[in-house]
């Protein structure tokens, strides 16, 4: 009964879950910085008519650029990667060495070089997440079963047909993987990014409001930057719904061994 | 139907095929049986036109095979069903990548699948159907063409043997009610036996025909429990044997 409940409202049951927690160390702690829920929840309605949402925009706008110019390169390019063992051989050490290297240090080298407007913050997050979107595409396009491709060539398909009807559908369910990690890790490196030269992004917004000291506008913030991230993963997840129900079957069956 | 001529497939210093002749008429059955890495894979992926470099000829219908066949149907080991299409969409990809038109997809497809006993399924994805279901379904797209070949790799080995004598007799059904040519790679010798009209031994390793044996009991649905179908299985057993005696005795 309660599971079935949870099950179907686990998104409310989700935030119920962490406001109540919230209040127990708002309790507990007895400080400002960690102000009542309740109050911080009003604070941000209030602020959501107004200044709140062009900020939460900007930022939402720099996000949803970086995920496409990533997907676009970073697909077309572990797609190439993946199905092309003797590039792959030259690229994919370089890949290999690049992929850690925190590439968040380098946004003074973006900001000279790109300007302190929204190309060089753009062009952080996508240099971050385009790595996560490419390695997924080009291992994924790897473990792909050879009697997959053998037995569409035997039904006669020519290149592009393998990749309508096999290498496309094969990678979908791994890309919106990729995706919801890259969503997470995009809004950190963001709200890192908005802390310099600019005075748009939800990043800016609460940073502002901490050195003002003005904590309740701060959790605003903090709530709004989180339901951001809620609301694209809620999209994602919609989208799978939409296009991947097989990949959704499968993960069903392999789920719960205890 | 079929013409062979010196077939030979080298990969990386290996022979898989050695000198392969071979030939099959129309509307006859060919099993082709011996140990694992004895090439017999290899010599249907070249009848399919899917394995290019080949040294000799291959000639179906008068045509020389370098790429798939149109009208050659092909089921694989694992079946090789797309987890991402549903049953029809599964059965009906040959005619789709053909640019068939939608009407007489959606025909011919419900009456194959209806023929394999699978059309209830066909809204279902293969993770959701039983082994022998999804091979029900991979028969289906290699007919959904009308093919007058069919290239068989081992295509019942993974399952139980209930399952597995009711798609052999599926398949026999089939070849009797089409015109079809059937040539399959098995490592079951009743299978061979059951399905074979004519059976084709071949040596370990060294990618060469051991003998080729003509097969009297092809072509009957309850030969199983004769006498005679049991005397086949050990002759072809035998012949299998004595090639590993030799093999150990040099």
């Amino acid at each position: 009964m309660i599971n079935q409940l949870v099950n179907k409202y686990r998104t409310l049951y989700a935030m119920l879950m962490v406001c109540l927690i919230w209040l127990l160390l708002h309790y507990l702690l007895q400080t400002a910085i960690i102000p009542n829920p309740i109050e911080a929840l009003l604070t941000f309605f209030k602020l959501l008519n107004g200044e709140l949402l062009i900020h939460l925009g900007a930022s939402l706008l720099r996000i949803l650029i970086s995920i496409f110019i990533s997907i676009t390169i970073g697909v077309s390019i572990g797609l190439w990667l993946g199905l092309h063992y003797r590039y792959d051989q030259f690229f994919g050490p370089v890949i290999y060495l690049l992929f850690p290297v925190p590439k968040i240090a380098f946004l003074p080298v973006l900001m000279i070089l790109f300007g302190l407007g929204n190309s060089s913050k753009i062009i952080l997050v996508t240099i971050i997440i385009i790595f996560q979107i490419l390695v997924t595409i080009r291992d994924s396009v790897k473990g792909l079963s050879q009697h997959l491709f053998l037995s569409i060539q035997s039904l006669g398909a020519n290149k592009w047909q393998i990749y309508q009807h096999l290498v496309l559908p094969a990678i979908l369910p791994k890309l919106y993987t990729a995706l919801r990690i890259s969503v997470g890790t995009s809004i950190s490196v963001l709200f890192f990014a908005e802390n310099y030269a600019t005075t748009y992004g939800i990043g800016y917004f609460i940073m502002d409001a901490w050195v003002r000291i003005n904590y309740l506008q701060m959790y605003a913030g903090i709530i709004a930057i989180s339901l951001l991230g809620l609301f694209i993963f809620k999209a994602i997840d919609f989208l799978e719904n939409r296009t991947c129900q097989w990949a959704i079957l499968e993960k069903g069956k392999n789920n719960s061994y205890f | 139907m079929i013409e062979v001529q010196s077939l030979s497939v080298k990969y990386q210093q290996n022979t898989i095929l050695n000198n392969i002749d071979l030939t099959l008429k129309p509307k006859e059955t060919l099993a082709i049986i011996g140990p694992s890495g004895c090439g017999k894979s290899t010599l249907l992926y070249c009848l399919a036109g899917l394995l290019k470099p080949y040294q000799g000829n291959i000639h179906i219908k008068g045509e020389i095979i370098n790429k798939p066949r149109r009208q050659t149907g092909v089921i694989l080991q694992e079946y090789g069903l797309f987890p991402w299409k549903t049953v029809f969409q599964n059965a009906a990809l040959g005619l789709t990548l053909r640019h068939e038109d939608k009407s007489k997809i959606k025909k011919r497809v419900n009456d194959v699948l209806e023929q394999l006993h699978i059309k209830e399924q066909c809204h279902r994805y293969p993770i959701q159907l039983s082994g022998g279901q999804q091979q029900r379904v991979a028969i289906a797209r290699a007919l959904a063409t009308n093919p007058d070949l069919l290239l068989m790799d081992e295509p019942f080995s993974s399952l139980d043997t209930i399952v597995r004598e009711e798609l052999q007799g599926v398949i026999l059904d089939l070849y009797k009610k089409r015109s079809l040519s059937v040539v399959f790679v098995t490592h079951n010798i009743e299978e061979a036996v059951f399905l074979g009209k004519r059976i084709m031994i071949m040596t370990p390793k060294s990618g060469r025909i051991k003998s080729i044996l003509d097969n009297p009991c092809f072509g009957d649905h309850h030969i199983r429990s004769e006498i005679a179908f049991h005397e086949m299985c050990v002759r072809v057993r035998e012949e299998l044997e004595a090639e590993q005696h030799d093999q150990s005795t040099c």
